[in-house]
């Protein structure tokens, strides 16, 4: 890993310390031996208020690859998430996670998590990354509401 | 024609470098014909005498003994250094041969760096010192051991030993000379600590990656097939050591079915593992269907994929069909084939590769140099790139992208390396008539041959730059070498650590720490649960460099800079059995304007796209031998890069709306 991901990763933590959305939370994971790897965070997101995703904070892991912040983090769901835009093993497609699309050295972690929120509502079905969820969406709205509320359910707090 | 190549003046560096490459082979040819007395007057005669016996007594070090080290080794040694070292972690590839000049068949799996000195004694009047290791390795290569010399050559073909390299030298103050190259381009560049660039003052590029679903639903490229083919489609079917499933506990869902169908998901490619695995070729056949006729009609079914691309049509069944009857004709590598031989070869490679799995070697790897292997790859992808309707490759064609392999050219090599050690030169101060008055004074050198920057010059050769404040490993930290006794690590513990550093460099409460060699955060204001623990206890040992930082700031709008710490373990005796360097570490006012990005909130609506996350072209089998494939610094496109992100951050539309 480069000097600059290893400094940015500590910027990024001390900027989330001081400012960071309500509702959410983000920190690194612990090594076997107690300390904490920079590279690798839990976050908690909370769906927004008034939308299917109220009352529910949905865990992803975020992960840096060594070429951070020229690359962008990885950012997972647990396998089986239900959303369109989620891959079964529960990684998020987002314009601002793509190398070749959005992803931009600037972008920090609260854009990230406030982004993921985001997506949660305004799910995109020209890039279906899951068939479950992509088709009720599609098709039948009635099931799509029911898989969410259900989730939100099993994710409330 | 030696004392022009040596002549400094920077107006006639782009013409002597059209000579360049002659004088070299002609000192060359020269100096190994003749005797060592005859080369010390053509070298006295360039550095005079005084100066000579100065290079008598200087020690230099050559790190990779591959393609430009075996130069750099041969460079050095004409111009008579007194000691030289020289550092390969590597064995000798037949692959090598064309370029490593020093290096023959018979020498084949022999270690480069002991086998190259062996290789020049003919030729030597210095004291050579070969070392079978991994540079980066602190136990075999401690800082100290760096601060013997006086200049340090690279030689090398990653970025994480340039970078380690580079920070050592920072540690150290000893002028580096960094160079790489890439076929028919490369670039030589001076680094002296703290008055130039450094390696890490500009970005680098990083190996091209591709999203996951550009892999497996949407290529538009032949290396999209290709990668599709060697990172996953051999993988699932050939290395039996994939797991075939991960996160079996966490579905996310408590549906019943819901987990049946992603469990079936994953496990689809897994069966196909199980074919190979019966060894009943009959049923290849049935791999032909599900990969390319039932699963591109699935991805059909996904329209929306499709409404801004060219649909893919599903593989005729016929020509599966035809293939199980037609003549295998083992066609040649180097053709382009039409796809039912593709599809005919794809069959008979994978009898083979089943079969070869079958007779004991339980899992399969790609490997370039493996025919039947890359005759797999090869007809994979080619016959996905007819479906997706992408032009197909000749087999010699993928085994370049597949293999990564980047052409090597010795001349490109012997020209850069040429240039390094005469640059050295001028670094060292050794050309009376052309002193070096400060180091912004030295030159860089590219050659921009293939790329065409440099308008129909071969060379180019700015003038260094001073260091870059905003660099990570220059510009934004102070650096030093940390002294502690055995006694000290096993009783020493982290707060008090913290409270030495803290003490002696004037930080404020709230600092952080990071073991910076394995990126472990071991305190900061948050996070004091090891503070008790020895720095033993912490695995902080000789050779672990730990990143201190202020995470407060003192006096409002400044900050006292990070400090990097080597640990050095000594005999002792030291008095608290520990000892920190005496570095001044300044106070740094911080710009109150906050970064454009932190405008850029509340995004109103993201752009999703399919991006299952980032597959790797895939590491080569080389990574560790210079002079194969390494990544070109190219030293314009970086500023312009630069240039460019800094105009990023103005920009507020940070997510495009769809």
């Amino acid at each position: 890993m480069s000097s600059l991901c290893l400094q940015r990763l500590q910027e990024e933590r001390k900027k989330w310390r001081k400012d960071h959305p309500f509702g959410f939370f983000a920190k690194p994971t612990r090594n076997a031996d107690g300390t904490m790897n920079l590279q690798k965070w839990e976050a908690g997101i909370p769906g927004r208020e008034g939308t299917l995703w109220d009352h529910g904070v949905y865990p992803i892991s975020i992960e840096y690859p060594d070429e951070y912040p020229s690359k962008p983090p990885k950012v997972r769901f647990p396998a089986g998430f239900y959303h369109p835009n989620i891959y079964p093993s529960g990684t998020v497609c987002l314009s601002i996670l793509n190398e070749d699309q959005d992803w931009r050295p600037a972008i920090t972690l609260k854009q990230i998590v406030i982004g993921v929120q985001d997506l949660l509502d305004t799910p995109n079905p020209n890039s279906p990354a899951q068939e479950p969820a992509w088709k009720a969406f599609q098709r039948n709205r009635v099931e799509y509401e029911k898989k969410v509320a259900a989730q939100a359910k099993q994710y409330t707090k | 024609m030696t004392y022009l190549a040596l002549n400094p003046s920077t107006r006639l560096l782009q013409m002597k470098l059209h000579n360049g490459i002659k004088s070299m082979k002609c000192a060359y040819i020269e100096a190994l014909g003749s005797s060592s007395m005859a080369r010390e007057s053509n070298i006295v005669k360039i550095v005079g005498q005084e100066n000579h016996k100065k290079l008598r007594s200087f020690k230099c070090l050559i790190v990779g003994a591959g393609g430009i080290g075996s130069e750099l080794l041969k460079d050095c040694i004409l111009m008579d250094f007194g000691e030289i070292h020289i550092v390969d972690l590597d064995t000798i590839d037949l692959s090598n041969l064309n370029r490593q000049f020093l290096f023959r068949q018979r020498d084949i799996k022999q270690p480069k760096s002991t086998t190259a000195v062996k290789a020049v004694q003919h030729f030597n009047n210095s004291k050579l010192i070969p070392y079978q290791g991994n540079v980066m390795d602190t136990t075999q290569f401690p800082l100290a051991w760096f601060g013997q010399f006086d200049i340090i050559f690279n030689g090398l073909d990653n970025l994480a030993a340039r970078r380690y390299v580079n920070k050592m030298t920072q540690f150290l103050g000893k002028p580096l000379l960094e160079s790489g190259t890439s076929g028919f381009d490369g670039y030589i560049q001076p680094i002296i600590p703290g008055q130039t660039e450094c390696f890490d003052c500009t970005p680098k590029e990083t190996p091209k990656t591709f999203p996951v679903c550009t892999i497996r639903s949407t290529p538009s490229q032949p290396v999209h097939c290709i990668v599709w083919a060697k990172n996953f489609l051999f993988n699932q079917l050939f290395n039996t050591d994939t797991p075939a499933n991960e996160n079996t506990n966490d579905w996310g869902t408590e549906d019943q079915a819901e987990i049946e169908r992603i469990k079936q998901e994953t496990n689809e490619l897994h069966d196909l593992q199980k074919i190979i695995l019966t060894n009943d070729d009959s049923r290849i056949n049935d791999i032909l269907v599900k990969l390319f006729i039932r699963d591109i009609e699935k991805l059909l079914q996904i329209e929306n994929l499709w409404k801004t691309r060219t649909k893919p049509s599903p593989l005729d069944q016929t020509l599966i069909d035809k293939a199980s009857k037609a003549e295998l004709q083992n066609p040649s590598l180097s053709s382009l084939w039409d796809i039912q031989e593709q599809v005919t070869e794809f069959i008979r490679v994978t009898k083979v590769l089943m079969q070869r799995i079958h007779e004991g070697e339980k899992s399969l790897e790609f490997d370039k140099d493996d025919e039947d292997t890359l005759r797999f790859v090869s007809t994979a992808a080619n016959i996905r790139s007819h479906i997706f309707n992408i032009p197909v490759k000749t087999g010699f064609d993928i085994k370049q992208i597949a293999g990564n392999i980047i052409p090597a050219i010795a001349t490109t090599n012997a020209v850069i390396a040429g240039l390094s050690t005469l640059t050295a030169l001028r670094v060292l101060n050794l050309l009376s008539y052309a002193p070096t008055k400060k180091a912004t004074d030295l030159n860089m050198a590219f050659t921009a041959k293939a790329s065409n920057l440099s308008m129909g010059r071969y060379i180019s050769n700015p003038k260094l730059a001073p260091p870059n404040p905003a660099c990570p490993v220059g510009g934004k930290v102070c650096r030093g070498v940390l002294k502690i006794t055995e006694k000290g690590l096993n009783e020493i513990n982290l707060s008090k650590l913290i409270d030495f550093i803290r003490e002696k460099y004037e930080y404020p409460e709230e600092t952080s720490i990071i073991d910076t060699s394995n990126q472990r955060l071991l305190a900061d204001y948050d996070f004091d649960d090891l503070e008790c623990k020895t720095l033993a206890d912490c695995k902080l040992h000789a050779g672990s460099v730990v990143l201190f930082s202020d995470e407060e700031g003192v006096d409002g709008g400044s900050y006292r800079k990070a400090i990097e710490l080597y640990i050095e373990t000594v005999k002792g005796p030291l008095e608290n059995e520990i000892n920190l360097p005496d570095v001044v570490v300044p106070l740094v006012t911080v710009s109150e304007q906050a970064p454009a990005t932190e405008e850029q909130e509340e995004p109103s609506q993201l752009k999703s796209e399919t991006d299952k996350g980032i597959i790797d072209l895939g590491s080569e089998d080389e990574t560790s031998t210079a002079g194969k494939k390494r990544p070109l610094v190219d030293i314009e496109t970086n500023d312009a890069k630069r240039i460019k992100l800094d105009q990023d951050d103005n920009n507020d539309d940070l997510i495009e709306l769809e």
